[in-house]
């Protein structure tokens, strides 16, 4: 009931800003509207300005490349730009509904001498928007990647507030959260792993990603579902100009990317596959085990998508890829599987809308082969069906209404094992499959208050239903089964539902800088069964149920942006303080794989995080990259861990400082270098040992209350192509990268041993993955 | 194996770290089975985990069991400081519950006084035989058990002896299972142990003792297998201290079960 009267509370407030907003406004005005792409090849530009000189107010444009502004009849001096490309400056009469499109030419790479108009919109600066740092593929590439796969998820890692999960791993905590704290969308497809190789390399293909963007917390309220972050990924849309294609041939993969017009203007498509051969090196080997084992992975993208007209334009887009190892013994093989569909469909120049079908799979099994009563297969899954409507309804040329639903329905097969051969010692087991819906309503606004102030005030309202059929276990206070329910097939067995306010506000100082302030509440109600730091492929989700509450997250955060020489340079400051209810933990020694009493091993507390995050980028010229220093905490409060006492997450670290930087020295060579600093890794360690039966069994610390050495590392790069200027047909480029230059022995694990020697003397071990990593890598492009 | 598969490029070396020193306790390992010779209680105190000294013996106490009918006193070893043995012909009963009372001459991390209480489960399996055979995948010796299977989840804890000699003697050696998922009706060759090539010649007598143990001590060995195994960042959950049924903060475990055992002899080829 409370929950009604806050929603119906919202709305009314809502209906009387927007009267307000709209007011002196909403007579004799026309709509300037359309779309912004790229001239080289007809993407769309999510994040374009549109600015009217003489109002000295603007636009962007959304994800989709779409912008409408609404003003009175009049003639305008309109500058549509975007960094790195050229400006483009219209004198537009507006008499009546205008629609405009706008292609835009990719600057020269003249480098420090691009213009950039003072009249261009800093979105950095104006957007109410917090806590959010986007990523083309170019600036991705442009990082040393450990060899040389070029990684978004490692280029993420260099951010403030996001660290790894740990070294090597494509796992990442953001603002102290774990890593199943991120949703990471490709293509609006929930990719559950984002990791190849045991998480060496994200699942990912560079070649196949048009830009990825991180919203640190505060999430704009079309999204949800998460405590910590967004990591929305796009792919290439596909040429539309002509056809091209570039590739790769590294020491772990290569790849190949095509894309081209199908219709040229009109539907184009994009495919991209990469394929890992550590399998092909192994057969080298003289040790036939070795020989005979299968290793790799492999990933395909592929989008299309058709501009049926102005007004309607359809994407299909998919991913597939599989990480398969196989020897005489033992089988395994995971990955994710995912389709996409979307339709954007203008209903008028004020009203755009983007209908989307989900499909995604995330699925792993092992087995064990030999010849032996003991061998199995054991397989486990998650799928989403997932559909959702998202509405931009430009109101006026002050009010900017989001508004829109998503449902998706959680298929979670936790896993059975059964025994393959005839004499099996193994019982066939299963736990039983259970399903959820997760639906979510939201409306938002954004609306300016005069040329300096700006608000977005946003409500998202999440439903979560467990469906039958399931058994649902009753736990004591140990997390011991004691009684069980059983509900029927189509039950509505549970619903949680919770109110998620969005609220975030900008004030222009100047033209180029800005103070901003947001809040942000967001619901997770499914989650990774795993205790592990790094995490495995090998884990479960599970979802809220009545044994296991939502997890909560309120996140306030404010800042300064300050641009500086016309957007080449931008800055900022955050602070941000939140604080988690219902945080999941597990039990010690909890079993959390083929464990019908799972719920059972969960226990829940709290969580609190704070800390400042500062960032200076430059965006354009020679030199381009950043320097990055964050001071941040992270805590948890867990009944039954610790004793009950708060310890440090096991992603606090509070020391984050990062430099990334590209030289261009001339348009056919470039230098490439990323250097990090991490506080080391809270860490339990034993201060004690007792003896029990002839051996020496360790009594530990509070958990967490040591650390790991620091950590930090230096990779360097060196590009080279050939005359990009030159009309040939194929262009070569070579990269020389160098992770961990200066083969700093970065501690993975620290374990204590037991000398075997003289069994009464024990000490400290560190194990370090990677000394210097040189690599080679040929590029090519068509 | 994944794991192995990410250490192919590692490398260890070992480190200097500070621990916390200091951090006292009482230690209690404890066995009541119903054979009295494998029957004590020995006391000790937790050391520092880098100290390389033998770890200090507690003496004096005053340690009684009780059955729930009887109170039975234990005296101390006169050869072996904190080794506490029961009285002669005193045994342990399956299906019986007992309680063990500690008391200190001097307190130990705050307390005088400590308690467990310990089920010895019922033995309801036999051995009808066990074999050697060769596995020629991993070649090596497995021991492998044919035995009715006993109805209901059971935990099993098993050690082996070659020529009577306990080979298993550590806690981290020892075998446990528990017998969820495997096939009721019988265990037809289970695969239970494997035995190095190198370490059994033909003639050699290997025993296999099987002992039917509490769930909550299955728990307690293997988290303390656990604790001394390595961890690693993507599988292993964080470090915990081992359960103990000994309460105000002891440290260590007293356990009652019951065994059988039976032996064979690695033939010639």
């Amino acid at each position: 009931m409370n929950t009604l009267r806050h929603i119906l509370f919202f709305l009314l407030l809502f209906s009387v800003c927007l009267t307000l907003g709209a007011s002196g406004n909403v007579k004799n005005e026309y709509s300037l509207s359309g779309s912004i792409t790229d001239k080289s090849n007809g993407e769309y530009l999510p994040g374009a300005t549109v600015y009217i000189t003489n109002l000295k107010k603007g636009t962007a444009s959304n994800v989709y490349g779409y912008y409408s502004i609404s003003l009175k009849p009049d003639t305008y001096k309109v500058v549509y730009s975007y960094i790195g490309y050229n400006d483009i400056t219209l004198e537009i009469e507006l008499l009546s509904d205008t629609s405009i499109n706008i292609e835009l030419m990719p600057a020269a790479k003249n480098l420090d001498e691009v213009e950039i108009t003072d009249k261009a919109v800093n979105v950095q600066v104006t957007s109410t928007q917090m806590s959010v740092t986007k990523m083309d593929n170019k600036t991705i590439k442009s990082i040393p990647a450990l060899l040389g796969e070029v990684d978004l998820i490692k280029a993420l890692q260099l951010l403030p507030g996001v660290k790894f999960a740990a070294e090597g791993s494509s796992g990442i905590s953001v603002r102290g959260g774990g890593p199943d704290q991120n949703l990471i969308l490709l293509d609006e497809a929930n990719v559950y792993n984002a990791g190849h190789l045991m998480g060496f390399f994200s699942v990912f293909n560079n070649d196949a990603v048009k830009s990825v963007e991180l919203y640190k917390g505060d999430l704009p309220a079309k999204y949800g579902g998460r405590l910590s972050s967004l990591v929305d990924i796009r792919m290439k849309e596909g040429n539309m100009k002509k056809f091209h294609g570039n590739g790769g041939i590294g020491m772990i993969s290569s790849r190949l990317m095509l894309e081209g017009p199908i219709v040229k203007d009109k539907a184009s498509f994009m495919v991209a596959g990469r394929r890992s051969y550590a399998d092909l090196f192994l057969r080298l080997s003289k040790d036939e085990e070795i020989k005979n084992n299968i290793l790799y992975f492999y990933d395909i993208n592929g989008k299309v998508n058709y501009r049926i007209n102005q007004n309607n334009h359809l994407y299909l887009s998919g991913y597939f890829g599989k990480d398969v190892f196989k020897s005489d013994f033992f089988g395994m093989n995971w990955g994710n599987a995912t389709g996409t569909l979307r339709w954007n469909h203008i209903f008028d120049e004020k009203l755009f809308s983007n209908f989307t079908v989900v499909v995604n799979r995330f699925n792993y099994n092992l087995s064990y082969k030999a010849d032996s009563p003991f061998a199995f297969l054991w397989q486990s899954a998650i799928t989403d069906y997932n559909a959702k409507g998202d509405f931009t309804w430009f109101a006026n040329p002050n009010n900017k209404v989001t508004f829109g639903f998503s449902t998706i329905y959680h298929d979670f097969f936790p896993g059975t094992i059964e025994g393959t051969s005839d004499d099996s010692f193994i019982s066939n087991y299963a736990l039983a499959s259970n399903y959820s819906l997760e639906s979510a309503l939201y409306l938002s606004n954004e609306q300016k208050i005069g040329n300096r102030f700006t608000i977005k005030y946003g409500l998202r309202f999440s439903i979560f239903n467990n469906i039958g059929p399931a058994t649902v276990y009753h736990y004591d206070n140990d997390g011991v089964a004691t009684d069980s329910t059983v509900y029927g097939k189509g039950d509505f067995y549970h619903t949680y539902t919770g109110l998620e306010p969005r609220i975030g506000m900008v004030f222009l100082l100047t033209e180029s800088s800005s103070l901003k302030l947001s809040y942000s509440r967001n619901n997770q109600y499914i989650q990774q069964a795993q205790n592990s730091v790094a995490g495995s492929p090998f884990s479960i989700w599970f979802p809220s149920s009545p044994n296991v509450k939502p997890q909560s997250a309120d996140q306030v955060a404010t800042g300064y942006f300050r641009n500086f020489k016309k957007g080449m340079f931008e800055a900022s400051v955050e602070v941000y303080y939140k604080s988690i209810k219902n945080a999941v933990d597990f039990r010690d020694f909890a079993d959390l794989l083929l464990n019908k009493f799972l719920e059972g091993q969960v226990l829940e507390g709290k969580g609190k995080g704070y800390g400042i995050e500062l960032m200076f980028r430059k965006n354009i010229g020679k030199l381009t990259g950043w320097v990055s220093y964050a001071y941040s905490r992270a805590f948890k409060e867990v009944a039954g861990i610790n004793d009950g006492n708060a310890y440090p997450s096991s992603y606090d670290r509070p020391n984050d400082f990062s430099i990334v930087a590209n030289y261009d020295l001339n348009p056919r060579i470039s230098f490439g270098l990323s250097w990090i600093y991490l506080t080391g890794q809270p860490v339990t360690f034993p201060v004690g040992k007792f003896e029990y039966g002839g051996d020496n069994i360790p009594v530990y610390s509070d958990r967490n209350s040591y650390r790991m050495p620091d950590y930090h590392r230096l990779d360097i790069s060196f590009t080279w192509r050939d005359d990009q200027t030159r009309k040939k047909r194929f262009h070569n480029e070579f990269n020389i990268s160098i992770y961990n230059a200066y083969n700093r022995k970065n501690a993975w694990m620290i374990n204590f041993q037991t000398d075997p020697v003289d069994p009464s003397v024990t000490y400290a071990e560190m194990t370090y993955l990677f000394g210097i990593v040189p690599t080679f890598t040929w590029n090519f492009r068509f | 194996m994944m794991l192995g598969l990410v250490m192919l490029s590692a490398c260890t070396e070992r480190i200097d770290i500070e621990l916390e020193e200091g951090y006292i306790k009482l230690a209690v390992e404890g066995y009541l089975t119903p054979d009295d010779s494998l029957c004590y209680v020995r006391l000790t105190e937790t050391g520092n985990y880098f100290s390389n000294e033998p770890v200090s013996v507690v003496s004096n106490a005053v340690i009684k069991v009780d059955d729930g009918t009887d109170t039975v006193l234990l005296h101390e070893d006169f050869d072996k400081a904190g080794m506490y043995l029961f009285p002669e012909g005193f045994n342990g009963r399956p299906e019986q519950n007992y309680t063990l009372d500690v008391q200190l001459p001097e307190a130990i991390g705050g307390y005088t006084e400590y308690r467990a209480n310990a089920y010895m489960p019922a033995m309801t399996f036999h051995i009808d035989s066990i074999a050697l055979e060769l596995n020629t995948s991993f070649d090596f010796w497995m021991l492998t058990l044919y035995a009715p299977n006993p109805p209901g989840r059971n935990f099993y804890m098993l050690q082996q002896l070659t020529n009577d000699s306990l080979v298993t003697a550590k806690i981290s050696e020892v075998n446990v299972f528990d017998d969820e998922y495997l096939n009721d009706e019988y265990f037809y060759g289970l695969a239970v142990m494997g035995i190095d090539k190198e370490d059994i010649q033909p003639g050699d007598k290997v025993t296999l003792v099987v002992s039917l143990i509490s769930e909550d001590y299955y728990n307690f060995i293997l988290e303390a297998q656990t604790e001394m195994q390595p961890h690693d960042p993507m599988f292993s959950g964080p470090p915990a201290n081992v359960r103990s049924n000994v309460d105000n903060g002891a440290v260590g475990y007293f356990a009652a079960f019951a065994s059988t055992s039976a032996s064979t002899y690695l033939k010639a080829k």
